[in-house]
């Protein structure tokens, strides 16, 4: 492997990195499903430190929700937890492993198999993006069921 | 080994045997293993339908892909490198 195959395979993986970092510390929708988490971090673990959005929320004061957890503004917290981190390291592993085997293998068939072991990373990570422990409810099935509660009520009103 | 970090453990080192294994049939077999323990491991993350397709495309279908185009090819073991 030469150093511009080890420069390529490093850039890509830390752009992998920086990237699920930050769909993890997206900013959940506004309208959430009343009493569901709104972010991984809620689910998971404490509520962190304060960022931008109580900020915008204290100026601004935001509608009144019904639960307790949502009220406190939660802000950002990214990877806390060590499952949370575990899962993503192996994702970022499988990235990196398949972009290793496209950049240095000469097989074809190896290749390919470096192109589908990258997809099985990705796939890995939007896995765990999503992934709630059994207690909760998931995330994408309460946003819809909201906005399906939200366009309801304003049909009928 | 049922716990996701156990199944995505396995998984990650028979991704990677296939990667690094000479014979390429085996480094199939390894592969499909591996893309089976994988969609194990999204059953236990709570997204099945991301199970189901990783275990009917990605363990099924790509691998028997594999396997009759390196059976129409002949090309079993890697080519060696000339020196």
């Amino acid at each position: 492997m030469n150093a511009r195959a080890a420069f390529a395979i490093a850039a890509s993986a830390a752009l992998f990195a920086v990237l699920s970092g930050a769909l993890l510390t997206t900013a959940p929708p506004s309208v959430p499903a009343p009493g569901s988490p709104r972010w991984i971090g809620e689910a998971l673990g404490p509520a962190g430190h304060s960022t931008s959005r109580s900020k915008r929320s204290s100026s601004s004061p935001a509608p009144s929700r019904s639960s307790s957890s949502c009220a406190t503004s939660p802000g950002v917290q990214p990877m806390a937890d060590g499952f949370l981190a575990l899962n993503l390291g192996f994702a970022l592993g499988l990235f990196t492993l398949g972009l290793a085997g496209v950049v240095t293998k000469r097989s074809l068939v190896r290749i390919l198999l470096g192109i589908e072991v990258m997809g099985k990373g990705v796939t890995t990570r939007a896995t765990t993006g999503e992934f709630r422990s059994p207690s909760t409810t998931n995330t994408l099935r309460s946003r819809r069921r909201a906005s399906a509660s939200g366009r309801g009520s304003g049909s009928t009103s | 080994m049922g716990s996701p970090g156990g199944l995505l453990a396995s998984s990650f080192s028979l991704l990677a045997l296939s990667l690094h294994v000479r014979d390429l049939i085996r480094a199939i077999a390894a592969f499909e293993v591996g893309s089976a323990l994988l969609a194990t491991a999204f059953f236990v993350l709570a997204a099945p339908f991301a199970a189901a397709l990783e275990l009917t495309v990605g363990a099924g279908l790509v691998a028997v892909l594999f396997l009759v185009a390196i059976t129409l090819t002949g090309a079993r073991d890697e080519p060696e490198v000339p020196t």
